[in-house]
């Protein structure tokens, strides 16, 4: 069986047995997951490759310990959320470029991703907190509401509730910018 | 879901981490040799263990002593038993006794009838004799 055809769960199971090859399985399956949370959640997104590599560097530690009472993703998620307050609470204090970084010697898809991401991030970053995570969660990673309300912690009775907010101002915000999806 | 939502969604899903980002991952945690802590739990059993071991019996010996019933004396030791008398005397009891109070001094006797009716008479003459 390759490691694709592995669930979440084996593959973890397979990395506390002492695969290293399963944690490399475990990396590609979830950076770019990972990433994207990162993307969204920063302050400043420069950072989401530093906090992505974060990320992994202490689930390969904190893994070890996974007691399979929660989805891997969901731990990976709390400890993303965690590296990321971090990170924020670390750079807000530092200024942000005013000038936009150099896209010019980067690779065409490297660029699309980076405004994509920013074409995002605005949106969403006008959400609270609460209502941001639902829609990372539930609307663009696809969790189901009880996975979502695992992940963050809450009630699904409060994940239905902050979801049905956050698409109305979502949906407001996107009429206000006048969102233009690129196709 | 709404249409743009649904949009917004797809955009966002099709962000990806840049291609070198597990390289990099995997050489950073191979720089950092994961620490066996897995001695720690065994230590601190056997620590418990120890102390256990050197507190139970000091414990036992002394909830032995405060659980032995009370002993009874037999009614021969009872008897055998003197009850010391305290070293200082005890006053007697004639001792103790408080000093009679002084004697009240004696009720006038009263004149009896005829010295009284005398008294009177004599009274009345001295007074017919004043007038006179």
């Amino acid at each position: 069986m390759s490691w694709d055809d592995c669930s979440d769960a084996e593959l973890v199971r397979r990395f506390k047995s002492g695969s290293t090859a399963a944690f490399d399985a475990i990396v590609r399956r979830f950076q770019d997951r990972i990433y994207r949370l990162a993307c969204l959640s920063l302050y400043d997104e420069q950072y989401a490759a530093d906090v992505t590599q974060e990320v992994f560097i202490r689930s390969h530690k904190g893994l070890r310990r996974f007691q399979f009472r929660a989805e891997p993703f969901t731990w990976l998620y709390r400890t993303t959320r965690l590296v990321c307050r971090e990170f924020n609470r670390k750079k807000r204090g530092q200024p942000l470029d005013e000038e936009p970084a150099d896209m010019s010697g980067l690779p065409e898809r490297i660029v699309a991703d980076y405004d994509r991401a920013k074409r995002v991030r605005e949106l969403v970053a006008g959400l609270p907190e609460r209502q941001r995570e639902v829609v990372l969660l539930r609307l663009f990673e696809d969790l189901s509401v009880r996975e979502t309300a695992a992940a963050m912690g809450c009630r699904e009775g409060t994940v239905k509730a902050l979801l049905h907010k956050a698409t109305v101002n979502l949906e407001a915000s996107m009429h206000r910018t006048g969102f233009d999806h690129e196709r | 879901m709404n249409d743009d939502i649904e949009k917004l969604a797809e955009d966002y899903r099709r962000i990806e981490a840049p291609p070198a980002l597990a390289t990099r991952i995997r050489a950073e945690v191979a720089n950092r040799p994961v620490r066996n802590h897995g001695w720690l739990p065994a230590a601190a059993t056997a620590v418990v263990a120890a102390a256990l071991v050197g507190i139970l019996p000091a414990l036992w010996q002394s909830s032995a002593v405060t659980d032995t019933p009370p002993v009874r004396p037999s009614l021969s030791t009872l008897a055998s038993l003197k009850v010391e008398r305290p070293a200082v005397s005890t006053p007697r009891l004639s001792q103790i006794r408080t000093p009679s109070a002084p004697a009240m001094p004696k009720k006038p006797r009263l004149p009896s009838g005829k010295e009284q009716t005398h008294n009177e008479l004599r009274t009345l003459e001295e007074k017919d004799h004043a007038h006179s």
